[in-house]
């Protein structure tokens, strides 16, 4: 007999479905990429162009940050597509279409089925939550799709299990660990640390409350720690000044009504930005997962308000929920009031709380188990009817909201291809003009002149000729809520010559010899 | 109150107060996320400083109900291993006979007695240790005292569940899922080295006290052994 037969056997059927839910996850989360013809254009922080620009040039983003050669969020995205890219020939530009997704199903499907386990006691429960979490639409969208968030959430999860391994063994190693992972997640992405930053001082105040003096401050170095390496390097730079600042921004906007009642806007539909022509009933039915699963994950949530948490991964999954489900909330409020243009839009918010409320439904779902034998069947076959009906529903979501998106971007990518035949510099793709500016900067510009920014608009300084790169996805959501409004008026002189359009893209020709004051004041007033 | 409950809250006002000066003093563009840990490290000082100590006897950490006495937690392991004979009586004491002097015969003359429990688990041992504890509805046995206990247990995350189960002679005490030490217990592989950690000795033995005030007998502890994620304590019944 063979001697691994033992380790074969120890696979058992649960794991083969493990592996299934993740490959269905997989599937779900790749249909963006395969179906649409170039996934990074709506990059508005231009990973893929800094990826570029880093084998290029050689510049380390990460010392380089702060001198505005890179525009991407956060440096670890960059290392991780520069590093895959580099070590195995992939292009960057399909390292950074593929990996995202990938790498926040692999890790974050097994992750969720993990902590699951530990909340429920039952691997079965477990491996429910993975499907939950694996067939939504969480990752697989242009709004939520995560480009840091596919690196930040899938370094997060294993924090969170590595928490609840260091608080049930009180044991010094794992705590280090998750401090260790902790400064990872604050490293890849602006918005997702704030969230498990938070959980953190959560986790550590519900553990002085009962009294754990000891372990409460251990577990309180590590957000220390966190918060000590962001002020003290270069991610003070974007860190300190984005989440907290959008945060304060949607509160301050949701409370004084000040900027609704400007906008003659009063509270209204939240989801009338992303299902424009629809009825909502059509909209529940494309996000059948997601409402069932948050309807489902209600019950646990109210029982750990009122019951102490039996056990410690009970806690974090539930301090989770709370914070989670209050930012979305919050986001959505802020969605209903001033639609997409809300700085902490809810959608995106819905990511976090997807993971906890996929863990607490299908705790709620537990109970179904213990039910008598018909009423057991019967429910069991409403949640296989929901789960299996959700499918496609998710599916045509995706490809509906894709669709959109590729329209634009289509455009971005034709002005791209027009500009490599007329600029003849560099070897680049315009994806978003946002995207755009970081190669400008660093690949074609040489000499940092102050023409080559008006406010939202890249500049590409070549052949003695400015070109100004215009595109929609630069006027319109979501940069002009973030302050970087274009001044399209002036355009309407005559130092400006169209010589590209498209439907939502420009360029146009400036000529500096002319030596127009009016251009150089214009960039004071941006 | 030690030294380390007044070195920890301290070091976190400090650390806090200064983190949230440098926060505010750096202004809008300054260091948002320290100062924010600042917030939260202020707050976790004062609490464990001001936090008011009569509620916390309901959920009280696990020292609090157990006595410092000193050497006992050397002792303890030897004694739950069987290397020294001691008993437990039901009054909540452990009585141990020194066996380094065996020439002895008379057995009343090396007796040392340890009071493991402290004030607050004595008063409500000697409270309820006068009760019946039969249930009447089911003819079950009940134990008050070791459910008082161990709920504090439970609500700490300590263990899951714990277990008595009387047998004649014969006492058995089961924790289920108890929280263990570094390396953790499910790491074992061995019986004899279940020896959980973080669920003190100090601890195992305050419950063994307990459970014996619950059944008033003495008991004499045989076995400690660990099977998967439970640890199973036997004792006799030593009849008074």
């Amino acid at each position: 007999m063979p001697k691994n037969i033992n380790t074969l056997k120890r696979f058992n059927a649960l794991n083969y479905a493990l592996a299934l839910v993740t490959f269905s996850g997989l599937l779900m989360r790749l249909i963006a990429p395969l179906t649409t013809r170039a996934l990074p254009f709506f990059d508005s922080s231009g990973y893929y162009q800094s990826v570029v620009t880093m084998q290029t040039q050689h510049i380390d983003p990460w010392l380089n940050y702060q001198t505005r050669q890179f525009t991407a969020e956060l440096p670890m995205e960059n290392f991780v597509i520069y590093l895959l890219s580099s070590y195995t020939g992939i292009d960057a530009f399909d390292a950074s279409k593929y990996l995202p997704p990938s790498l926040l199903t692999l890790i974050m499907v097994p992750g969720i089925a993990l902590i699951a386990t530990k909340v429920s006691g039952r691997r079965d429960i477990g491996l429910l939550a993975a499907l939950l979490f694996s067939i939504s639409d969480v990752g697989s969208l242009r709004e939520s799709y995560p480009l840091a968030e596919g690196i930040a959430v899938a370094v997060a999860i294993i924090y969170v299990i590595c928490l609840i391994r260091a608080v049930e063994s009180r044991s010094i190693r794992w705590i280090l660990l998750s401090g260790f992972l902790m400064l990872g997640v604050f490293s890849a992405h602006n918005l997702t640390p704030f969230m498990f930053f938070m959980i953190t001082i959560g986790v550590s105040l519900f553990m002085l409350k009962n009294r754990l003096i000891k372990l409460a401050y251990w577990i309180a170095t590590i957000p220390t720690f966190a918060a000590l390496f962001t002020s003290f390097s270069p991610l003070h730079y974007n860190l300190d000044h984005n989440p907290y600042t959008r945060y304060s921004i949607l509160l301050t906007e949701v409370f004084s009504h000040e900027r609704a009642i400007a906008s003659g806007k009063q509270f209204s539909n939240p989801i009338a930005s992303y299902t424009p022509s629809q009825p909502i009933t059509y909209f529940m039915f494309l996000h059948m997962i997601t409402v069932f699963t948050l309807l489902v994950a209600l019950p646990f949530f109210a029982l750990y308000l009122i019951r102490k948490p039996r056990t410690v991964s009970v806690a974090i999954a539930e301090v989770w929920l709370i914070l989670a489900g209050a930012t979305f909330i919050v986001g959505l409020t802020g969605d209903s009031l001033f639609g997409s243009d809300n700085p902490f839009f809810g959608y995106r918010t819905w990511i976090y709380l997807m993971m906890p409320a996929a863990i607490g439904a299908a705790y709620t779902l537990m109970y179904l188990i213990k039910l008598p034998h018909k009423q057991k069947v019967v429910l069991f076959s409403l949640v296989a009817f929901v789960l299996i009906v959700s499918v496609p529903a998710t599916v045509a979501f995706i490809r509906q909201i894709n669709s959109q998106y590729e329209e634009v971007n289509a455009h971005d990518y034709d002005m791209s291809v027009w500009l490599e035949q007329h600029v003849h510099q560099g070897n680049y793709t315009v994806y978003s003009t946002d995207a755009f500016y970081g190669a400008a900067n660093s690949t074609l510009i040489s000499d940092q002149s102050e023409l080559y920014f008006f406010g939202n608009i890249s500049t590409i300084f070549s052949n003695e000729t400015y070109y100004v790169v215009l595109s929609y996805t630069t006027i319109e959501y979501p940069y002009h809520n973030q302050g970087l409004t274009v001044p399209l008026d002036h355009f309407y002189n005559p130092y400006f010559d169209r010589v590209y359009s498209a439907q939502t893209d420009w360029v146009f020709v400036y000529n500096p010899s002319i030596n127009n004051p009016q251009i150089l004041g214009l960039n004071k007033t941006v | 109150m030690n030294k380390l409950s007044i070195i920890l809250p301290s070091t976190a006002i400090a650390l806090g107060s200064l983190f949230l000066y440098l926060g505010f003093e750096s202004g809008a563009n300054g260091y948002v996320t320290l100062s924010i840990d600042g917030a939260f490290l202020l707050l976790a000082g004062l609490v464990t400083l001001f936090a008011p100590k009569a509620r916390t006897a309901e959920v009280d950490s696990l020292a609090s109900l157990s006595k410092e006495v000193d050497g006992v937690e050397e002792l303890i392991p030897q004694i739950l291993k069987g290397e020294i004979t001691a008993r437990f009586t039901h009054d909540g004491k452990i009585v141990l006979k020194e066996t380094s002097k065996t020439d002895t015969t008379d057995i009343n003359a090396n007796l040392k007695t340890i009071e493991l429990l402290s004030p607050n688990l004595r008063g409500m041992l000697t409270k309820d240790n006068i009760r019946d504890n039969m249930n009447h509805q089911t003819g079950e046995p009940e134990y008050p005292l070791t459910k008082k206990y161990t709920r504090h247990l439970i609500d700490v995350g300590a263990l899951e569940n714990v277990r008595v189960e009387v047998n004649h002679s014969k006492l058995k005490i089961e924790l289920t899922k108890p929280v263990t030490g570094n390396p953790p217990l499910s790491e074992y592989n061995e019986p004899k080295e279940a020896i959980p950690i973080i669920l003190s000795y100090r601890m195992l033995a305050t419950l063994i006290s307990i459970v014996s005030a619950d059944i008033h007998s003495d008991t004499l502890p045989i076995n400690i052994r660990r099977d998967q994620d439970t640890i199973t304590i036997s004792l006799t019944k030593v009849e008074t």
